[in-house]
């Protein structure tokens, strides 16, 4: 028998031990950390808070109710796929930052307080950029920075919420909240940065293509959905969430189509999977929000199933670029094999994982009379189809575009036992939450009865997603499908990347020229030395110093707006 | 490893194996729109219960998004490395 715990410690301490050990002894370390963890979810009891007081505050730092329950199993699967996935990577950097990045996700999910909850907030997003870091190459420091901003300005955001409700109610606990004063927007902002809302989704597509290919793994499971967790447990039934995440799983699908680089494809993809999630979470019956749940816990190991494929192909043959890939099926069978499974779960064909958890958000749609919703979460369903469930294994493992392949692509081997082990067992999962669902089912945090394998249902699915097929063969054939082209896609980043910068730019300019008439000089050298941060900082790849100082202004215009109420 | 040979050995590659699957994706949708007549549907609101509607939906459905995605890239393509200049 284990004796209770709080679940972020087999992570921290695992964290702790990694500078400490070497070789075989770290790997099981490493391994140890999630089993040890998840074995906890046998028996766990629910409904059950500990409580502390720490100068004067009251704070739960562990609640466990049946919402976190899944979401912590789901967590547990997760770290585990990604740690077998990784278990080769010699860096403690990597290994480091993904143990303690699971365990702040983990301490998110447990939290029944905002001062706890902003805490794992932080470190959920500091620990993840050792991620991005770890590739070590300059654009991936650029990168990581970029999306330590948006990180960080969530985490600002929580603080300034959660000590407006402080101050007004004087109550710290974290539970359903309804939008309507400052405090409860600057929350809801908060966790729709991490849950990539439309216009503050860029980090996503930014950063996930630029982590290791290890990294990004972990990368695509936490962050989002500890955010989807939050606003579930936030604001459930909040009916502005419908229109966000129908948003989102709707434009996300033709930067898919025109995106080249499949990691990144994937990351746009996650984007739209949000989407149906925050559906279910706006509509707030509990068949919604067990859908919810069930869909982000089926994600969850389709999604990483199919960045581990993307992954070791990045290792094995050098590239995710669809233009330079292809013949992989050859070289790499049991990752190919393995990609088509997740590809056709995220599709959510009948008897695989995706299938029987989109089923109870598109039911709850309808129930609720969403029709134009429902039209455009079935487009999206649609959309699914195209970019993860053809695009992601076609140019992944089959394309053969004729141009001219790298050699390391041509030379590519399969993946290592490891990480076609943490694949299988994707996989597996995928077809057994598909053929088993009741096992999904037992897990979810309402009562209340579905089936997913109805006849009537099983067959207009499969209408959609054939005839959709039939549609991208059709296109592919005749020439109508776009061709793969390596490029830049303009997408929100344009806004904080171009248009502030000249903006800024244009605004010194205007404002110097009125100085220099007055003569006073120290402005000029100061704002010239803001303006030259701004130029360098946002405005390229190479982005330091800029961007901490646009992070550190806003960082205070928004403790200003929180500490005057 | 070049040679254009070695590349067409893979099954995948071999174009009658190609149309193999296509005639029976082919077989495949018209045996679903088959099957649809027989089965009862408990069509929840009025746009489920239209015949096809799912099939006519599902093959629309990616036109469009092409379409859309063709105009969204003559909109926004840049040079892979924008914003590095």
């Amino acid at each position: 028998m284990i004796p209770e715990f709080h679940p972020v410690w087999p992570f921290f301490i695992a964290a702790l031990l990694m500078p400490v050990t070497r070789g075989a002894l770290r790997k099981a370390v490493l391994l140890a950390a999630p089993i040890i963890g998840g074995l906890q979810f046998f028996g766990m009891e629910l409904d059950v808070s500990r409580h502390m007081t720490l100068m004067g505050l009251e704070l739960t730092p562990y609640r466990a109710d049946s919402l976190s329950f899944i979401f912590g199993i789901a967590f547990h699967i997760g770290a585990f796929l990604s740690i077998l996935f990784a278990l080769r990577v010699r860096d403690t950097l990597q290994q480091i930052s993904g143990l303690l990045y699971v365990g702040a996700a983990l301490g998110v999910v447990f939290a029944g307080d905002f001062l706890t909850l902003f805490i794992q907030w932080e470190l959920l997003g500091l620990t993840s950029a050792g991620l991005i870091f770890a590739s070590r190459t300059p654009e991936a420091v650029a990168n990581g920075l970029r999306y330590l901003v948006y990180q960080v300005l969530s985490g600002v955001m929580l603080t300034a919420g959660a000590l407006m409700l402080w101050l007004n109610t004087g109550e710290l606990s974290f539970e359903a909240m309804e939008l309507g004063s400052a405090a409860t927007w600057f929350v809801f902002l908060a966790f729709g940065i991490k849950a990539g809302f439309p216009l503050l989704h860029n980090w996503i597509p930014d950063s996930y293509p630029a982590g290791t290919p290890t990294g990004s793994v972990f990368l695509c499971i936490f962050t989002t959905k500890a955010a989807i967790y939050a606003l579930a447990r936030g604001f459930p039934g909040t009916e502005l969430l419908i229109y966000i995440g129908a948003t989102m799983a709707f434009f996300p699908i033709f930067y898919a189509i025109i995106e080249n680089n499949l990691r990144r494809v994937l990351s746009y993809s996650i984007i739209n999977q949000l989407g149906f999630m925050l559906v279910g979470v706006g509509i707030g019956t509990e068949l919604a929000l067990n859908g919810t749940a069930a869909h982000a816990f089926a994600h969850i190991i389709y999604k990483s199933l199919l960045f581990m494929s993307m992954g070791a192909v990045l290792q094995q043959a050098g590239t995710v670029s669809a233009v330079r890939l292809g013949g992989l099926y050859r070289r790499m069978p049991w990752t190919a094999t393995f990609c088509i499974v997740g590809a056709a779960s995220i599709s959510a064909f009948p008897l695989l994982s995706g299938f029987v958890s989109k089923a109870m958000i598109m039911t709850a749609l309808v129930q609720t009379d969403h029709v134009f919703i429902w039209l455009v979460m079935l487009f999206a369903s649609a959309g699914v189809l195209e970019h993860a469930g053809i695009k992601i294994p076609y140019f992944g493992f089959f394309s053969d575009s004729g141009q001219a392949r790298p050699e390391s692509v041509n030379n590519a081997g399969e993946a290592p036992l490891n990480m076609l082990l943490a694949m299988g067992l994707g996989a597996f999962l995928c077809i057994a939450i598909g053929v088993w669902p009741q096992g999904l089912y037992a897990l979810l945090p309402y009562g209340g009865d579905y089936w997913p394998y109805e006849m009537g249902h099983v067959v207009t699915q499969m209408q959609l997603l054939f005839f959709a097929t039939l549609a991208i063969v059709w296109m592919h054939r005749s020439g109508r499908y776009p061709a793969e082209i390596p490029s830049t896609n303009l997408d929100a980043d344009w806004l904080t990347r171009r248009l502030v910068p000249a903006f800024a730019r244009r605004a010194h300019a205007r404002m110097a020229a009125i100085y220099e008439r007055l003569g006073n000089g120290l402005w000029q050298a100061g704002s010239t030395l803001i303006m030259r941060s701004v130029d360098r900082g946002l405005g390229r790849a190479w982005s330091v110093s800029g961007m901490v100082l646009w992070a550190l202004a806003v960082f205070t215009a928004v403790l200003i707006v929180g500490l005057r109420y | 490893m070049n040679d254009p040979a070695h590349h067409s050995g893979g099954w995948a590659d071999n174009p009658v194996v190609r149309r193999r699957i296509r005639i029976a994706l082919y077989v495949l949708c018209a045996l679903l729109l088959i099957v649809e007549l027989f089965v009862s549907r408990t069509g929840h609101n009025r746009i489920e219960s239209i015949p096809l509607m799912y099939a006519v939906y599902g093959f629309g459905s990616l036109v469009f998004a092409v379409v859309v995605a063709r105009g969204l890239r003559a909109l926004v393509r840049r040079d892979e490395d924008y914003y590095d200049s």
